[in-house]
């Protein structure tokens, strides 16, 4: 009887700490940063109807020049950080203002969405058009008056080129990193075989096997496994990402990245009909396109089929680099982006 | 002399009856070993059990008490495991017609490049079917609930995604439902086993990256 006894003892004070002691995953500020919905202290602007992470750097008075980051929902803007930093004794902030903004759904912006919706590409709150405004009212509040500059990386490079397509009377500079396509017959032609996630790697067994440990059932474990798989090996090997220096994220935004460019960007088949190349002739002045020579997707090649609808650009290559060269070849971009922005911009802008 | 060849005879029927199997369930005292592998939340996993039936309480079915370990071979350096207990019994049967129940207390370690996970779990699983003496199909439908998670992250986490992350104990990170059949064909003291289906979260989301589903192919020595 004692026996027993001591051992439901045991038994009861074990399920007592189960049930009082833990936290919940579910609580953002546990295992995924909170969002400007959680915190209000985190620098923000509400634009379009939705609540944005950004963050301006530099002198207001100085042309504005934003970044773009790609994704969707795979990136947010802590990956342009280094950007910020000084290289040869000049920092971009000595001539220009710089916004950096996390879209919607992703980094520490508002959450939208499921999985279930996400799936057919068909989030209405995460779609081009929104994407689009949200960027048309942070240039109204940080520019009304003159012309921005642009910069954008994957995804965020077809951003970029859809303002520049809507509003090339608004933009003085664009400078593309190894951007994305311009339109549905680039992108629906480009290879995603090499893609698909290899079933009998390590990195995705590891993953699979701690699907018994982690649920992604809510916006905070979608996130949380999401980036799991990301900093354990699944990213893409053909994009070459730096296994030593790591390109670094605020938190992803998982439903953002599978529901893609959303509805009226892709069918939920994912066959795509989005455009941003249809009024491009309109935008003459030089655009820059940076890439790096390791990327096996968006290689310097393929921008060969976005650069035809830019007759005026100029692609510079950065040897050895994958598709997070903005991280690990952030001199060199800011050496580009000064020798370019010098050529193309009017004394008078700067 | 007849008597006794007569009496000698049903006995050894007797016996043989009690010991006839119906396949893929244990009687008291009789032990099963298990050899498996498949698609079990990681490719080719290698699962090893034991079992053997029991009489508790009186109860008019054996329960099935079993331990088991499945561990992925892919960086095979026992830092991701699965220990588990197998406790399963009939609920309820009619001639060969059952639906037998399983509770699966078990322990799951997973070691990432980015953190680690222990988490204690039960899995129910229902599975009404039929059975003979060579073969057996039962739907399956189970369900497995994390009451604790222990997670810890190291520096690169820290460094390169949530320098604030809260290591520790978590509650109810996980849950998994699987719905699914088991077909078993037994030859003499062997069982040859194929178990499939869907698995999904417990809120019926689809896994991110990997496949949604299981399929595990076993076979079994009973002694």
């Amino acid at each position: 009887m004692k026996f027993k006894l001591k051992h439901l003892v045991v038994v009861f004070f074990s399920l007592l700490f189960l049930v009082a002691c833990e936290k919940s995953p579910n609580q953002a500020g546990n295992l995924v940063p909170k969002t400007v919905d959680e915190d209000p202290n985190l620098p923000a602007v509400e634009v379009n109807q939705t609540k944005l992470h950004l963050q301006t750097f530099g002198n207001p008075d100085n042309p504005v020049m934003i970044f773009l980051h790609g994704g969707p929902g795979a990136g947010d803007y802590r990956c342009f950080m280094r950007f910020l930093d000084t290289y040869n004794g000049y920092n971009l902030t000595d001539e220009y203002y710089i916004i950096m903004y996390d879209q919607r759904g992703a980094g520490l912006s508002r959450r939208y969405g499921n999985t279930d919706v996400a799936e057919l590409h068909q989030v209405e709150e995460l779609s081009l058009a929104n994407y689009l405004k949200d960027l048309e009212e942070i240039v109204n509040i940080y520019s009304p008056n003159n012309k921005v500059i642009l910069f954008g990386h994957s995804w965020g490079g077809m951003h970029a080129i859809m303002y520049v397509n809507a509003h090339p009377e608004k933009v003085a500079a664009v400078i593309l990193s190894e951007p994305g396509s311009f339109n549905a017959d680039i992108e629906n032609e480009l290879s995603i075989s090499i893609a698909s996630t290899n079933l009998f790697g390590e990195e995705t067994n590891d993953f699979y096997w701690a699907h018994q440990n982690i649920s992604p059932d809510d916006q905070n474990m979608l996130d949380y496994s999401y980036m799991n798989g990301f900093y354990n090996g699944l990213g893409l090997a053909a994009y070459h990402f730096d296994e030593v220096d790591k390109l670094p994220i605020f938190r992803f935004g998982t439903v953002a990245n599978i529901n893609d460019l959303g509805p009226d960007g892709e069918t939920p088949d994912g066959v795509f009909t989005f455009d941003f190349s249809q009024n491009l002739h309109n935008f003459t002045t030089k655009v820059l396109f940076i890439n790096g020579s390791l990327n096996e997707i968006l290689t310097p090649e393929f921008q060969e089929k976005n650069r035809a609808f830019l007759p005026n650009s100029e692609i510079k290559i950065i040897e050895n680099v994958g598709h997070d060269l903005i991280w690990t070849a952030t001199a060199d971009h800011v050496a580009f982006m000064k020798e370019y922005l010098d050529e193309v911009l009017p004394t008078s802008y700067k | 002399m007849k008597k006794i060849i007569l009496l000698t005879t049903v006995i050894f029927v007797s016996q043989f009856a009690i010991a006839q199997n119906i396949a893929g369930k244990l009687n008291f005292k009789q032990n099963r070993v298990t050899l498996a592998t498949g698609m079990d939340y990681s490719m080719l996993p290698t699962t090893i059990k034991y079992d053997r039936g029991f009489n508790f309480f009186n109860f008019k079915n054996p329960i099935e008490v079993g331990t088991e370990i499945t561990i992925p071979v892919f960086d095979f350096d026992f830092m991701d495991n699965r220990l588990k207990i197998n406790m399963k019994t009939d609920l309820w049967n009619n001639n060969n017609f059952f639906v037998h129940i399983k509770i699966s207390p078990e322990l799951v370690n997973s070691t990432l490049k980015t953190q680690t996970f222990k988490t204690i779990s039960t899995e129910f699983e229902l599975s009404p079917g039929y059975a003979n003496e060579n073969w057996y199909f039962g739907l399956e439908a189970s369900y497995n609930y994390g009451f604790a998670t222990y997670i810890t992250h190291n520096q690169i986490f820290r460094d390169l995604i949530y320098q604030n992350v809260v290591d520790g104990w978590y509650k109810s990170s996980v849950s998994n439902i699987k719905l699914g059949f088991t077909a078993l064909c037994s030859v003499k003291k062997i069982d040859f086993y194929l178990s499939a289906g869907i698995l999904k979260t417990g809120k019926f989301n689809n896994f991110l990256f990997v496949p949604s589903m299981y399929g595990i192919l076993g076979i079994s020595y009973n002694f």
